[in-house]
């Protein structure tokens, strides 16, 4: 889409393949309130929403039943800047009202966090993207997206990907929530263990210590000696240093031979495609 | 400064568009000349909101509220002006490239220009660049612009300059680039003469091109 109300000719394009091949659909507006959509957080989603469901009526049109998302970046325009502000709170705002009104339509939809509009990874670029990473698990969205985007969605970052994927962590271990049972609520466990001792032992807390919690790759809890002792290292630093060793040891699950020759063919005219082209 | 001349300035700055151009009317039958009117009031109102704009003192809505003040206000001044012999600051040809139908950046260039005092020329979006080339032999402009939003079409605004210099007209205008993927490497790269980052700083690099800033 290219709001307000237009859709390019190639992703009309690429709807109808898809609708004509039966490939589930994520039709996306990317609508910026106060520069393509109005300014206000009803009017961008009732705007965008138009938007995302002319896609849905045209391939509901070709092919009947075909899975679709509903989609988006809904977002503001900083009025200083002029930027689609990508760590805007708006942001997770706009998102959070779009997806209750997609699930109120019975539609699954395609979130947005983990992004921001800092240049570098610093406290800026944690507080947005935790912050939109949390949202979007809070008002469940189906699919995340833009998870690593830097710099208002100009730079992916692998740091800021990686760091977002502990904050995914920590969000989804708290819309987990709090599990109540007989056997959660421990009260014959607090009675055998009674006043004056701990827990540690326990099989109550064997059985749950690995459930119950959130282990962090990346944050740190060490005390200061100890911290101190295993070189001092930042949150960036223990990103950077995380990063590094993925990409030096994490193997792809591997495809089918027959496969990957497909994807070097695809590769190789789209290669041929552009070449000549500056 | 005359009382009038710095109303002018007072609604340039508060975006007052319909006392702009009443208050010119007043000024030019108090017999204040149309090129004083244009360098003490309508610029030095519009100076003062670069200056407000840049401090971050003032938003996009309000300069655009100023621009159009400006605009309205130069429909009354320019006929004057011309008839005065008066020479404008100059002509800004723009146009979005070949490809890509996202034009609102440079719709704000085009304000901001017109806005500092330019005639702008719009070719729209999606300009091929003949579209260009014919626009710039009809229109003669000093500056011309172009925009591009998406990485796959930013290299239009390549192929348009690498069009103009085959046509045989890089020399008779400066051009300018922007858009979100682009940057200044980008603008050098291409062999554009400049490269603004929002509309303020079109318009800021459009006078320093005619040398008015």
């Amino acid at each position: 889409m290219v709001s307000p109300l237009v859709s390019t000719f190639e992703a009309i394009d690429k709807l109808i393949f898809a609708a004509t091949h039966r490939v589930p659909l994520v039709f996306t507006p990317c609508p910026i309130a106060g520069g393509t959509a109005p300014i206000t957080g009803a009017g961008i989603i009732t705007m965008g929403a138009a938007e995302s469901w002319m896609g849905l009526t045209l391939a509901q049109t070709l092919q009947p039943g075909l899975p679709f998302f509903m989609g988006g970046v809904f977002s503001a325009m900083d009025m200083n800047t002029m930027i689609l502000a990508y760590g805007a709170p708006e942001l997770p705002l706009y998102m959070a009202g779009l997806t209750e009104l997609a699930h109120y339509a019975g539609l699954p939809l395609w979130q947005t966090g983990g992004c921001t509009d800092s240049k570098v990874f610093d406290g800026q670029a944690m507080i947005e993207g935790g912050s939109s990473v949390f949202f979007s698990a809070l008002t469940s969205g189906d699919m995340c997206h833009d998870v690593g985007y830097t710099e208002s969605a100009m730079t992916g970052s692998l740091f800021q990907l990686c760091a977002m994927d502990e904050a995914i962590g920590y969000a989804r271990r708290i819309v987990r929530g709090i599990e109540v049972n007989d056997d959660t609520l421990a009260v014959s466990v607090i009675k055998e263990i009674g006043p004056n001792n701990h827990y540690l032992r326990h099989a109550h807390t064997r059985k749950y210590y690995k459930s119950e919690y959130f282990y962090p790759k990346l944050l740190d809890r060490q005390d200061f000696e100890n911290w101190e002792a295993s070189g001092s290292m930042t949150m960036k630093d223990r990103t950077i240093a995380r990063v590094r060793d993925l990409l030096a040891t994490h193997k792809a699950s591997p495809i089918k031979p027959e496969t990957q020759k497909v994807i070097e063919k695809v590769l190789a005219e789209a290669e041929d495609r552009v070449k000549d082209k500056k | 400064m005359s009382r009038t001349l710095e109303r002018i300035s007072t609604a340039i700055l508060e975006g007052d568009a319909e006392k702009s151009p009443k208050l010119v009317e007043k000024a030019l039958a108090e017999g204040t000349t149309a090129k004083e009117i244009l360098d003490n009031a309508l610029l030095a109102g519009m100076q003062e909101v670069g200056v407000r704009f840049r401090a971050g003192d003032m938003f996009v809505p309000e300069v655009l509220m100023s621009a159009e003040a400006m605009q309205e206000a130069m429909v009354i001044l320019r006929p004057v002006l011309v008839a005065s012999g008066v020479k404008l600051i100059g002509k800004v040809l723009l146009g979005t490239v070949k490809g890509d139908l996202h034009d609102i950046g440079k719709n704000l260039v085009g304000m901001m220009c017109e806005g500092a005092g330019f005639e702008i020329i719009d070719i729209g979006f999606n300009a091929e660049p003949e579209k260009f080339i014919e626009a710039i032999k009809q229109h003669q402009p000093q500056v011309v612009g172009m925009s591009a939003m998406l990485t796959t079409t930013m290299r239009a605004m390549g192929h348009t300059i690498k069009a103009i210099e085959e046509a045989g007209l890089r020399d008779t205008v400066k051009v300018m680039v922007g858009g979100a993927p682009v940057d200044a490497e980008f603008a050098k790269r291409i062999g554009a003469d400049g490269y603004g980052s929002n509309g303020p700083a079109g318009s800021e690099l459009a006078k320093k091109f005619v040398g008015a800033a």
